[in-house]
């Protein structure tokens, strides 16, 4: 362990860059530095305080036209990463892609001074402040608490001539606890993100507050069929990742999307709109390009109800014989691969209150348990209702408990019962209204 | 040795209760498929190291993947930890210890050349798409990890432990029109390449189950009698109750302790679930955990009773209780939290047989998709069901969810199967953002009124 000064970032990724070049077709370095500072709250008080910096590289080669990736954070010794990268493309898939010569990346601003700036003492200050804005609304909450940021520079480089990097800085909040009274356990969690500090905490706590309030009527419920609203949450973690497996140019090249044939198809609702947009600024899903320099765009995937558009890759663009959609995302160990990146789901004409008033008895979903439970590739979702709300007669009666929701979102999609009219921010990659489907499968205990 | 007196060096005479720091050192290959296609290998490795600092009951951590300066780096966890610090550090005693645990391996993985772990795949791989044309394809993938991590402590502990996995796994997806179904098949072993060999009837198997999935009908949701194989029940232990015995979730949650109190009854005399790293061979077994406290055996239910709980050396201090050897730390990127590492039923005396002839009207559920848990209310996904009408299998039907209450659920477990079984791959489990391989085993259980998830 040497002590002697680190290289930079961009001098360890130029230089792996250049033993890579001769001796491959083409090459890639990502190179990452993060430095993350979470500060979190248990049991209503500061727990910890801690610094977590890492960096690391991952070199991608094409050799003898297949591919070949090595990842490392132990950076003594480049050589041996170009070694293991050539020896793996032996074996590798083989390339359908060049990668490109220039990188241009989107304007779109994901850093912010003021968070890179943020004293810690503040971050402790605004995590007490959610805790004590929680118990003074009821002191028998067990508050937990975070406000935590990252820094992150990513840096990509390749053998054609392609250069690019960005900083992204995140900041999160999150405020939430447990009531427990009897042996009925309330679990509440509010969380934001930003890439500036601008996020109303006061805001943030009172939101978990009206929750817990809502919550704390627990009303039955009959197993049958019924009209089914879910908050943008709900969308966001149910309904979401059904259509995001299901667009993927790699579920779609394997035949095992369901949508596969219906590109241009009006399969939904024509009020549902789906956008991928990693060019909105100031949210950390954002980011000028892709993880292979490929420039952000929007991306509408469901057009008013029409399937427009699957997202793609290099890779599996090549392979689908069209362009990449600047959709090629990574974990410093794998290779990029087709994924989301910001998505919106764009708001309808009903205001929530008109979709709600039009509910005799149904549920108002905000988050489900174990909705990996079937087949994801089918559309099908089912799960228990962790978070969700009775409605009767227009109105929110309390909370339901012992419940499970279930249905197919390509079935269920066709004709849905409305669209809110306003669509609300979910962490910092999704925007979504309110969905009200007609009717859904609900069961719950009997006795 | 170099690298102890460094770490001697830094970890010593801070002006904290308690200093740690842990070294690790990962190599990992990872082979994956999409249909027939070898679509990414890569090979990765990894050194960093963390150090954590405990000052009156306040905690600094400090990670990094820059091994240079690291009294440097055990100074600034001291730092933060003196910020927050304001009550008392509380850690149960732990005797120190110095011992270095080799990886005893039968066939090393890392040792195999690569030639040979893409030919067994691709064997496989054919195996499942021969078996019929309705596999729409075929995502697989084979990893296999090593790692070495270096602990020590201001108490004059230093361990080294040596770790080791290999894994395989297939998912095959059937589709006949707009209908696609998957069923998979999944090996893993902590030390031998060679457990992955020979397989192939069970890949078969799972290609076969995808296919016969094609023509499951949805289930009816409602409240059921459910008759789980080993491998959910086994899921079951770890998500109805394992979590909420994990005292992290107790030692600062009055409410908690009185719920959890210990004595209580939560289930029937032939109810006993237990946990352990010490239990050998399976994917959450180690001989200390990421704290350097010695692991064991700890049962948390016993025939029926609450009799213990899983501990961190700061929970077990907090509850005067003893350490169990729970804290688990996803990576040197993570300080260690309160985990589950082999969670089991243990078997009692029923027969498959006796539970399906008892059960006029219900549902046997089988295998995995996965498991949450709020605490209270949990619920897991089987992979694949059938109905069960007058004592026998009847039609098939689709995975579903199952859900309960952990109040009336564990009480409602009637029967317990005398025939235990590991599940042989195991699990990952998720908990505050870090994700650990646990073991996971049970009998057949039989469960009256269980909320089945359904259209």
């Amino acid at each position: 362990m040497a002590t002697t000064a680190t290289p930079t970032l961009a001098a360890l990724a130029d230089r792996l860059l250049d033993l890579a070049k001769g001796r491959t077709e083409q090459a890639e370095v990502y190179a990452y530095e993060t430095a993350s500072t979470p500060v979190d709250f248990e049991a209503n008080r500061l727990k910890s305080l801690e610094t977590k910096e890492a960096r690391g590289v991952a070199l991608r080669v094409v050799k003898e036209g297949r591919i070949g990736l090595a990842a490392t954070t132990k950076l003594d010794d480049l050589p041996a990463i170009v070694e293991t990268a050539i020896e793996l493309a032996a074996f590798g898939a083989e390339a359908k892609f060049e990668l490109p010569g220039t990188i241009v990346p989107t304007p779109v601003e994901v850093f912010a001074t003021a968070t890179e700036q943020m004293p810690v003492e503040q971050m402790v200050t605004l995590g007490q402040e959610m805790i004590d804005q929680v118990r003074s609304y009821d002191a028998d909450i067990l508050c937990e608490a975070g406000v935590r940021r990252t820094l992150e520079t990513v840096l990509l480089l390749n053998s054609r001539g392609g250069a690019g990097s960005y900083r992204k800085s995140s900041y999160t909040l999150v405020i939430g606890g447990q009531l427990i009274r009897g042996q009925d356990f309330l679990s509440i969690w509010e969380y934001e993100a930003s890439c500036d500090t601008a996020i109303d905490h006061r805001r943030l706590a009172e939101t978990a507050i009206r929750k817990f309030d809502l919550a704390k009527t627990i009303v039955p419920v009959a197993t049958k069929r019924m009209p089914v609203i879910f908050t943008p949450r709900g969308v966001a973690s149910v309904l979401l990742p059904r259509f995001s497996v299901a667009l993927s140019g790699k579920s779609v090249l394997q035949g095992a999307s369901a949508l596969s044939d219906k590109l241009g198809q009006p399969l939904f609702d024509p009020r549902l709109t789906i956008v991928d947009d990693s060019t909105i600024p100031g949210k950390p899903a954002a980011s000028p390009f892709d993880d292979e320099g490929v420039p952000t765009r929007r991306l509408p995937l469901i057009d008013h109800g029409v399937v427009a558009s699957f997202y793609y890759d290099l890779q599996t663009a090549g392979q689908a014989g069209t362009q990449s959609t600047g959709n090629g995302y990574r974990s410093p160990e794998s290779l990029p691969s087709p994924s989301t990146g910001l998505v919106v789901i764009e708001p309808g004409d009903q205001p929530l209150e008109a979709l709600l008033a039009g509910v005799d008895e149904g549920l108002l979903v905000e988050s489900m348990t174990a909705t990996f439970a079937g087949n994801i590739y089918s559309g099908d979702f089912s799960g228990n209702v962790h978070i969700g709300f009775k409605i009767e007669h227009g109105r929110l009666a309390g909370r339901v408990k012992d419940t499970q929701v279930a249905g197919n979102v390509f079935a269920d999609m066709r004709q849905l019962g409305g669209i809110s009219n306003v669509a609300e921010w979910v962490g910092g990659s999704v925007r979504a209204p309110h969905i009200l489907f007609s009717e859904l499968g609900v069961s719950t205990k009997s006795g | 040795m170099e690298l102890r007196q460094q770490l001697e060096e830094a970890v010593r005479g801070h002006n904290a209760d308690y200093v740690e720091i842990r070294i690790e050192e990962t190599e990992q290959t990872q082979l994956t498929y999409r249909g027939r296609e070898l679509e990414e290998i890569s090979r990765t490795t990894n050194l960093g190291g963390c150090v954590r600092a405990a000052y009156k009951g306040g905690w600094g951590f400090v990670s990094f993947n820059d091994l240079g300066r690291l009294r440097a780096k055990a100074e600034l966890a001291v730092r933060q930890a003196r910020l927050v610090g304001k009550e008392q550090t509380q850690l149960a005693p732990v005797e120190p210890h110095v011992d270095i645990v080799p990886l005893v391996l039968k066939r090393d993985p890392l040792a195999v050349p690569l030639a040979d772990k893409k030919r067994l795949m691709d064997e496989y791989i054919e195996v499942a798409w021969s078996r019929s044309p309705k596999i729409q394809t075929i995502n697989a993938g084979y990893g296999d990890v090593r790692r070495t991590v270096t602990f020590i402590n201001s108490e004059g502990t230093f361990v080294q432990q040596g770790r080791a996995r290999v894994a395989v796994r297939l998912q095959v997806l059937a589709r006949e029109d707009g209908n696609v179904q998957q069923a998979r098949a999944a090996f893993s072993s902590i030390d031998d390449y060679g457990a992955m060999l020979g397989r192939h009837a069970e890949v078969a198997e799972a290609a076969d189950r995808a296919v016969a999935l094609l023509a499951a009908q949805p289930v009816k949701g409602g409240e059921y009698t459910v008759i789980c194989d080993p491998k959910l029940a086994a899921v079951f232990a770890h998500e109805a109750f394992g979590h909420l015995s994990e005292a992290d979730n107790v030692y600062e949650n009055e409410r908690l302790r009185e719920i959890m109190v210990l004595g209580r009854r939560f289930g029937r005399p032939i109810l006993s679930i237990a946990d352990g790293a010490a239990l050998p061979g399976q994917p959450g077994s180690f001989k200390y955990d990421d704290e350097g406290t010695p692991t064991r055996k700890t049962y948390l239910i016993k025939e029926g009773i609450l009799v213990g709980r899983l501990h961190s050396r700061e929970t077990a201090g907090k509850l005067g209780e003893e350490p169990t050897g729970n804290a688990r730390a996803q990576s040197y990127r993570y300080p260690p939290i309160v985990r589950m590492t082999n969670t089991l039923i243990e078997p009692s005396t029923s027969s498959f047989e006796e539970m399906l002839a008892e059960t006029k009207l219900g549902i046997f559920c089988k295998d995995w998709y996965g498991g949450q848990t709020t605490h209270e209310q949990f619920a897991f996904g089987c992979a694949e069901a059938w109905m069960i009408r007058d004592g026998r299998l009847a039609e098939p039907l689709r995975g579903t969810t199952l859900s309960g209450n952990l109040f009336t659920t564990l009480e409602n477990i009637d029967m317990i199967g005398r025939d235990f079984a590991w599940t042989e791959s195991g699990g990952t489990c998720g908990k505050g953002g870090q994700s650990a391989p646990v073991g996971q085993g049970s009998p057949y259980i039989r469960i009256q009124k269980a909320v089945v998830g359904g259209r």
